[in-house]
């Protein structure tokens, strides 16, 4: 294992499921592979995407972190634009206070969680109850029609540069290699590493373990607020419930991407690797009119499946490791 | 030794089937051909439950009477952004028609802009899209001619007058605002003997409905009728009257499906409720697609092959009305939806 935690075995196997996947879509239905549907298959992962990068930080910092609130910052943060667009103000101002809103929301996570004490799982059980709450307060349960704004903010989330999704392009690769340099490249995250490995360890070498947790909640409120800001700049809509599903996909991409659930180990790169597996099961599936009740089945299966696969592997590895030396 | 060795042997046989049999899955589900007739799609706010289901058997109905292949995939809750991915699949894979009961009314007005500049015929149907780019909306029922069928069915229950009360769903919803307004007006208009005495709300829960219901039975000892105004309303309405044993003291009608409201219809305690015929609506639907497809016009009243009744069309809102509600009573509970 690399010394900041980062392990090959898993990513070379995601990119062996991406490409075997697609294949066998293709096997079956040619037509997938077109940039039509690559185009869409990008689309429809990037703010998950998004969210599971915030996500991995979480999780990687270890102490049982985890943040289930992600999907109801998502549909607070997009609810609140879509409030602040009504009252007309102009949309980078909208954005940029919705942006600073989304700081706050994970800012209470992160205080709930390393000024209190709560444990993280049930700080943002609550978080996640309140912010939903708070959505459907705001906007009385009824859906914020965004499709009359500023073609430049549908953009965001419709557009497109080069040919590939404006999104993409501009903001999730951006904050992939932000990330990715954060976690591998940074004394922070280093120590979020060694946080998440060894909390005493950390503290004794004069790491403050709390508050390098904390910063990853606020990260993470910050991501999901953005993956909300595009999923409402795509549908030209905003609603409470914009993004509920993510909470948990989230932690399925971030497990399945090979960042260990206790802390300590994983990389942003293995959360986007699986991010992609993720994107390409579930637009295909739909694509090829797969019955959508199975496909949450096909995800479990693919969790289980990935870890089946690579333990007899690891195993071999290690033991011939052994051997040699 | 010989033993790991032979667990390890064990997993990864394990592993390796486990990966076939994923890939035998997704080859399977992609084994699909493409058909001569022309492929329409729907997709339900969600799939799994028996309302739209019985949408997709009227789909399917029309789809053989008039020559179509049928398409009917939705998310498994109701999500504007599982919507909005199979539709945006369906676009991609180039159906002739592609539509939606919306879970937003705006947000998919983008896919249906994008469906129009590909030859795509985008259209609505039992829950509407915004925008210029619907080809066609197919609407139940209007919400008077509902909320009109209701107070008369209750006040056919209560002999026209006397105290009623009415147990809603959720106090913000559109619909059901929009229905209990027009209810109040019948009221005033024609049955100025019926006084409402009071409106809770009980969300989308049978045992809050049971509850809140149970609540207003204390609180007015002389309430003659109980109205739910959502499906899930009026079953819980019904279980507290059954419970308080009130039942033909107190009538409870509403707006609710057979599956729902059957046992309490079977043992007398609601006598009817309203709402539309599913499998009409599907049915009405698949016939107005055809007729799309084929460019023929639309009339302001229309004879569709195997319905009762006439249909109008709306123009201005490219919008076909299936008709009056259905009033569900005991010739007709066996209906299944």
């Amino acid at each position: 294992m690399h010394a900041s935690g980062f392990d090959r075995t898993r990513p070379l196997l995601l990119l062996v499921m991406a490409a075997a996947a697609l294949g066998g879509f293709a096997l079956g239905h040619p037509g997938i592979v077109s940039t039509q549907n690559l185009d869409s298959m990008a689309v429809f992962g990037i703010e998950i995407g998004m969210i599971a990068l915030g996500q991995t930080l979480v999780i990687c910092g270890g102490d049982t972190g985890i943040d289930l609130s992600v999907g109801a910052i998502a549909g607070l943060a997009q609810v609140i634009l879509g409030r602040l667009l009504h009252l007309d103000l102009a949309w980078p101002v909208a954005i940029g206070m919705t942006l600073l809103a989304g700081l706050v929301l994970g800012g209470i996570n992160a205080v709930a969680i390393s000024w209190f004490r709560i444990p993280p799982i049930i700080a943002t059980l609550a978080t996640l109850f309140g912010y939903q709450g708070l959505a459907l307060v705001l906007t009385g349960g009824i859906n914020i029609d965004l499709t009359h704004e500023s073609p430049l903010f549908l953009a965001i989330g419709q557009g497109h540069v080069l040919g590939l999704p404006l999104q993409l392009v501009a903001l999730y690769l951006p904050l992939l290699a932000a990330f990715a340099f954060l976690q591998h490249g940074t004394r922070f995250g280093r120590a979020l590493y060694l946080a998440g490995t060894n909390d005493r360890a950390a503290d004794l070498a004069g790491l403050r373990a709390s508050r390098i947790r904390a910063a990853t909640y606020v990260l993470c409120g910050l991501v999901s607020t953005i993956a909300g800001i595009v999923g409402a700049a795509r549908l030209g809509t905003a609603r409470p419930d914009a993004a509920g599903e993510a909470n948990l996909i989230s932690i399925a991409i971030v497990v399945l991407g090979g960042t260990g659930i206790f802390g300590g180990t994983g990389s942003v790169i293995g959360t986007a690797l699986a991010t992609v597996v993720i994107g390409i099961v579930d637009y295909g599936l739909s694509y090829n009119d797969f019955n959508p009740i199975y496909q949450a089945g096909v995800i479990g299966v693919i969790l289980i499946g990935v870890i089946l696969v690579e333990n007899p592997f690891v195993a071999w590895r290690d033991s011939r490791r052994t051997n040699g030396a | 030794m010989a033993e790991i060795e032979n667990h390890d042997r064990r997993a990864r046989r394990l592993g390796r089937i486990g990966l076939l049999a994923g890939a035998a899955l997704l080859a399977g589900a992609a084994g699909q051909a493409r058909a001569a007739p022309p492929t329409i799609a729907f997709v339900p706010k969600l799939i799994g439950i028996p309302y739209f289901s019985a949408m997709k058997q009227g789909l399917d109905q029309a789809g053989k009477k008039f020559g179509a292949h049928i398409i009917y995939q939705g998310p498994t809750t109701a999500s504007v952004s599982g919507q909005a991915e199979i539709v945006q699949s369906l676009i991609n894979k180039h159906v002739a028609a592609v539509g939606v009961s919306a879970n937003s009314p705006t947000a998919l007005e983008a896919l249906a802009k994008q469906a129009k500049a590909q030859h795509i015929l985008f259209y609505s149907s039992d829950s509407q899209v915004n925008g210029p780019d619907v080809a066609l909306r197919v609407q139940q029922t209007s919400n008077r001619g509902l909320a009109y069928a209701v107070m008369d069915q209750l006040a056919k229950a209560i002999g026209g007058k006397g105290d009623v009360a009415f147990v809603s769903g959720g106090p913000t919803a559109t619909n059901l605002n929009a229905w209990i307004a027009l209810m109040k007006q019948r009221l005033a208009a024609k049955y100025p003997g019926i006084k409402l005495v009071s409106i809770q709300y009980a969300g989308e829960d049978i045992n809050k409905a049971t509850q809140v219901t149970g609540q207003l039975l204390s609180a007015y000892p002389h309430l003659k009728g109980i109205v739910g105004i959502n499906s899930t309303a009026v079953p819980g309405a019904a279980q507290a009257v059954l419970r308080a044993g009130l039942s033909g003291k107190v009538a409870v009608t509403g707006i609710t499906d057979p599956n729902s409201i059957r046992p309490f219809i079977m043992n007398g305690t609601v006598k009817s409720v309203v709402l539309w015929n599913p499998i009409s609506l599907g049915y009405l639907t698949g016939w107005g697609i055809m007729q799309e497809l084929q460019h023929k016009p639309f009339h302001k009243e229309n004879t569709v092959p195997g319905l009762k009744q006439k249909v109008r069309y709306f123009a201005k809102t490219r919008t076909l009305l299936l008709g009056k509600p259905l009033v569900i009573d005991k010739s007709n509970v066996s209906l299944n939806f």
